[in-house]
């Protein structure tokens, strides 16, 4: 099953929220909580976690891109990696 | 309803060992063996580049830098290029956020409002500014704000010019705010004698703000 990777609402108030760094690459196995990308809002660093455990299967968005609350950024493949 | 809270003060401290207990502490909460925690301390000379830094708001190179007896780190917090040092009080939130506030914007207003009430005591009249964090008096800056969330908990946090060399930010652009300057409590005439009474004083209206309670505030002198 895929699973979508979205910015967390925690980030509500935001007036631009920019993806600074990937963390994990395209095709990585991550676990449920790792941190798969730096997003930054003027002082505020959030990292955003991987939801599940699986393969990110799609980077969405780029490097600087500017993104929404509840944004879909990424995809997890969370079936079992043979 | 009220959250306890633990209050940990590490003292005059270098950045890099107070980075390794931040880290320790912030584990710990993250796999619930330790309530959320205060940190406060007091840095040794320090210019600290944020994630959102630009380099040429470092005004000497690091080779002077050091000869000045001021080290630098690249700190992985939001926010420009600030200084850390004696005189200075730090206080770094290590808090699950939603416990609190709304929101990551939410808890950056709520730090400025603990601020600007500490302030307050002191007969200091200090404000926000729309489109700028931190705490400000007149037209100048006396607290600054840098945080990161991760697992949806904070760390970095607050720090507050009591009476820090202010000649130290001569160096950098603070913040990246080139027609801004920075002030604290002895600039504006206020003496303060114990840095310990603002950390008292700041822990009181932290409560009030986050209804958080703390019965004691445990010292650590680098010991991790």
């Amino acid at each position: 099953m895929k699973v979508d990777v979205k910015v967390p609402n925690f980030a509500e108030g935001a007036t631009k929220i920019q993806i600074r760094k990937w963390l994990v690459a395209e095709g990585a196995t991550v676990k449920a909580g790792d941190s798969l990308a730096e997003a930054a809002t003027d002082k505020i660093e959030i990292y955003i976690e991987a939801p599940v455990s699986g393969v990110l299967v799609s980077q969405l968005v780029g490097e600087e891109d500017s993104v929404l609350i509840d944004q879909v950024i990424a995809v997890i493949s969370d079936e079992k990696v043979k | 309803m009220t959250s306890f809270i633990k209050v940990l003060d590490l003292g005059l401290i270098d950045y890099q060992t107070a980075y390794s207990i931040q880290t320790k502490v912030f584990q710990e909460c993250y796999e619930g063996k330790s309530l959320d925690t205060l940190i406060i301390q007091e840095n040794t000379p320090i210019i600290s580049l944020g994630k959102g830094s630009h380099q040429e708001h470092l005004l000497i190179n690091e080779d002077e830098l050091k000869a000045l007896g001021i080290d630098l780190v690249y700190a992985d917090r939001g926010g420009d290029i600030t200084y850390h040092g004696p005189g200075q009080l730090v206080i770094s939130p290590i808090l699950h956020l939603k416990r609190y506030t709304t929101s990551v914007h939410q808890y950056v207003r709520d730090l400025e409002e603990v601020v600007i009430r500490l302030l307050n005591r002191y007969q200091i009249a200090g404000y926000r500014i729309e489109g700028l964090s931190g705490v400000w008096v007149g037209s100048d800056k006396i607290a600054a704000i840098g945080i990161a969330v991760q697992h949806g908990i904070t760390r970095h946090g607050v720090s507050i010019n009591v009476n820090p060399d202010l000649a130290h930010y001569d160096y950098i652009i603070a913040c990246g705010l080139k027609d801004r300057n920075i002030t604290s409590f002895n600039k504006l005439g206020v003496q303060v004698n114990e840095l310990s009474q603002i950390r008292d004083d700041f822990i009181a209206e932290f409560n009030q703000v986050f209804s958080t309670e703390s019965n004691q505030t445990d010292f650590m002198k680098g010991d991790i």
